[in-house]
């Protein structure tokens, strides 16, 4: 995955932690196309579920804070999307908790993270960058 | 209705290619069906429930397919696996959501249920009862089609 400028809303703390976001899941995709055999794979798999698991709801929280602070009007339907992402990756973790060879599961897992990363920084939160701008505009 | 359907969908499409891929697309009327039994392509459906009832079906050539998982991955695939159709399927949701929250800005309220990823030998017949409308989307690293089989909720 290739983070782009264009990609900043112009928080530095939400930058950082969508950068992060990148980096974590451009390894976690290295490491599951690679070909090594699935047993070394299962450290990088669990480290990135555990990463997701947390790093995700604490991301939500600021980015969601950060909304409420400006007054974005579409709060509520990105904290469903962010709701919805969680719920996600709490099933496939449960999921692979009960059957930690499923590599099917994971590759699926790592498409769809990767679709819907780039989605969510490069088109859903570009929207709260733009409010803020015409907000901090409008003050002018 | 069935051509305001078919332009929120199209200008969903053009919209996430544009913002996800940096790829520039043109929607256009297809001229001839696509031919789906030469050329090797994944397909998607995506269900709709609500005011419209039906599926959309997304066809991308398999290099397109592959070459937008590229585009988003950095890296280079050759086939069609679970990884690069779960990628696709999620830029299938994406897109429709994009497109169903266009309509509801025209009150039609809509939810999608989970993209699947269908065999060409599942791909409903072509004609039929309920209203159909297609455009295919062509861009530079290839031309997708987006058919729409959805009709009013009774």
């Amino acid at each position: 995955m290739i983070w782009k400028e264009k990609y900043r809303i112009g928080v530095p703390l939400i930058d950082e932690q969508h950068e992060e976001l990148f980096r974590r899941v451009t390894d976690f995709v290295e490491t599951l196309r690679s070909p090594a055999p699935w047993r070394d794979k299962e450290a990088k798999v669990d480290e990135t579920l555990n990463f997701m698991k947390e790093y995700v709801i604490s991301h939500f929280h600021d980015e969601e804070a950060y909304q409420k602070r400006i007054g974005y009007p579409g709060f509520e339907a990105h904290r469903k999307i962010h709701n919805d992402m969680v719920r996600y990756v709490a099933s496939v973790a449960e999921q692979y908790e009960k059957d930690r060879s499923d590599e099917k599961l994971m590759q699926q897992f790592a498409g769809k993270l990767l679709a819907w990363l780039i989605n969510h920084v490069a088109a859903a939160d570009q929207k709260i960058a733009e409010y803020a701008r015409q907000r901090e505009g409008s003050r002018q | 209705m069935t051509k305001e359907i078919a332009v929120s969908f199209s200008n969903a499409a053009k919209e996430v290619f544009q913002t996800m891929l940096d790829v520039e697309t043109s929607a256009e009327a297809p001229l001839a069906p696509a031919d789906e039994k030469s050329a090797e392509a994944l397909y998607v459906s995506i269900g709709v429930t609500g005011d419209l009832t039906g599926k959309v079906y997304y066809r991308f050539p398999k290099a397109m397919a592959l070459e937008i998982v590229k585009i988003m991955s950095g890296m280079a695939f050759e086939e069609v696996d679970d990884f690069v159709a779960s990628a696709m399927s999620e830029i299938v949701n994406i897109i429709s959501g994009n497109a169903l929250t266009n309509l509801a800005e025209q009150t039609v309220h809509c939810d999608l249920t989970p993209p699947e990823v269908l065999r060409r030998e599942d791909l409903p017949a072509r004609g039929g009862s309920r209203p159909v409308s297609a455009a295919v989307l062509k861009s530079a690293i290839g031309d997708a089609e987006v058919r729409i089989i959805l009709s009013r909720t009774e």
